[in-house]
């Protein structure tokens, strides 16, 4: 069966049928959580961000205007809500607000299978951890969602020329770790 | 790598199109650049073939239940929150309806105390009658008297709040003169 649209779920949804709702989840779940994922560098933080995600989409998909896709609407929640949680986490930090037993969780509790997986997501971190949270958003959106200048535009609410900035020294950042890892 | 800037320039989007097409004539020609472009390709290949990892699907199966869970405890909240919020706001209501009663009683003019007022008469009872004991400085006020009618003892056992009262109760005509006098005077 081809999949509805978009626009279709969300009259459905609108018109009461929270089947359609299901379905938006199903269809953007593991998008949100993979850029919280990355963004995060934790599944503890990343599932917190998916359910909020989620819920305030299910909370103001009434006020949706269609000006832009569903997609964008949803991502620009997530970018919000990842940036939010990192300026969250940096000032527990710098406070010593969490207590071991939340550094604990964020350190083991994890959906990743494989210790080889873990090993390879903890990699990705830490190349991703040497540039800035606007930067890695830039990058993850360009090259993990495909997504083109323009609609991350419409996601972060920055020029195409500074989002080609911060692109081209993220890059640069991210290779020169890569190349000294080798 | 020699040509680096070149190539991040290229994927980042800001070269122009006289740039793009003699970026791409040179990397068909050129057998270094073409090296290090591929490598440039495959390093960034090799970023994101990191996040490539099979996860416990099961997550994603549950998360459903667990968004209506939220979705239903947060509008529970909110009922809350509007309850609370509706009672503090009538408590607070209510206690100012107290109190602004509480605090007219036995200050509040009679007619016939007004009416005393008005025909320059002193009324004693109000002399007891108020909670208020601050009695307003004629002398500090430095108010003409003849101005207005007034005989010196009647505001000698006048109150601050008998004097606003008062004040609330004088015609336009008699506020706008005592508002010049003072301004005048430089009190205002």
């Amino acid at each position: 069966m081809a999949e509805e649209k978009d626009e279709i779920l969300i009259e459905r949804f609108l018109e009461g049928d929270e089947r359609a709702f299901n379905e938006i989840v199903i269809r953007y779940r593991k998008k949100i959580y993979w850029h919280a994922r990355r963004m995060l560098g934790n599944h503890l933080d990343a599932d917190d961000v998916t359910q909020e995600v989620l819920v305030q989409v299910y909370n103001k998909l009434k006020t949706f205007k269609f000006n832009s896709s569903l997609y964008t609407w949803i991502f620009k929640i997530t970018s919000r809500k990842c940036l939010n949680k990192i300026k969250k986490n940096n000032i527990k930090k710098f406070f010593s607000l969490d207590d071991e037993h939340t550094e604990f969780l964020r350190t083991n509790v994890d959906i990743v299978k494989s210790f080889e997986d873990k090993e390879k997501l903890n990699r990705l971190n830490d190349v991703l951890n040497g540039i800035s949270a606007r930067q890695k958003e830039v990058f993850l959106l360009k090259r993990f969602e495909g997504m083109s200048y323009k609609e991350i535009s419409e996601i972060t609410g920055k020029s195409i020329g500074a989002l080609k900035a911060s692109y081209h020294f993220a890059l640069k950042k991210i290779l020169e770790k890569m190349e000294n890892e080798e | 790598m020699k040509n680096k800037e070149k190539i991040l320039r290229y994927l980042s989007g800001e070269m122009n199109k006289r740039e793009i097409e003699q970026f791409e004539k040179e990397k068909t020609r050129s057998g270094e650049l073409k090296k290090d472009f591929d490598k440039t390709i495959d390093l960034i290949s090799q970023v994101q073939s990191l996040s490539d990892v099979e996860v416990n699907d099961a997550y994603f199966t549950g998360i459903i239940p667990k968004i209506k869970n939220r979705i239903e405890k947060s509008g529970r909240k909110k009922k809350v929150y509007r309850y609370s919020y509706a009672t503090a706001l009538l408590l607070i209501v209510l206690a100012g309806i107290y109190i602004s009663i509480n605090k007219n009683n036995g200050e509040i003019l009679t007619e016939t105390q007004m009416e005393k007022i008005i025909n320059g008469e002193i009324p004693n009872e109000l002399i007891t009658d108020v909670l208020s004991t601050e009695t307003i400085d004629l002398k500090d006020a430095e108010i003409k008297m003849d101005d207005f009618n007034f005989t010196e003892d009647y505001f000698k056992c006048f109150t601050e709040s008998d004097f606003i009262l008062f004040f609330n109760s004088l015609p336009d005509e008699e506020l706008n003169e005592l508002s010049d006098y003072l301004k005048k005077t430089k009190k205002l």
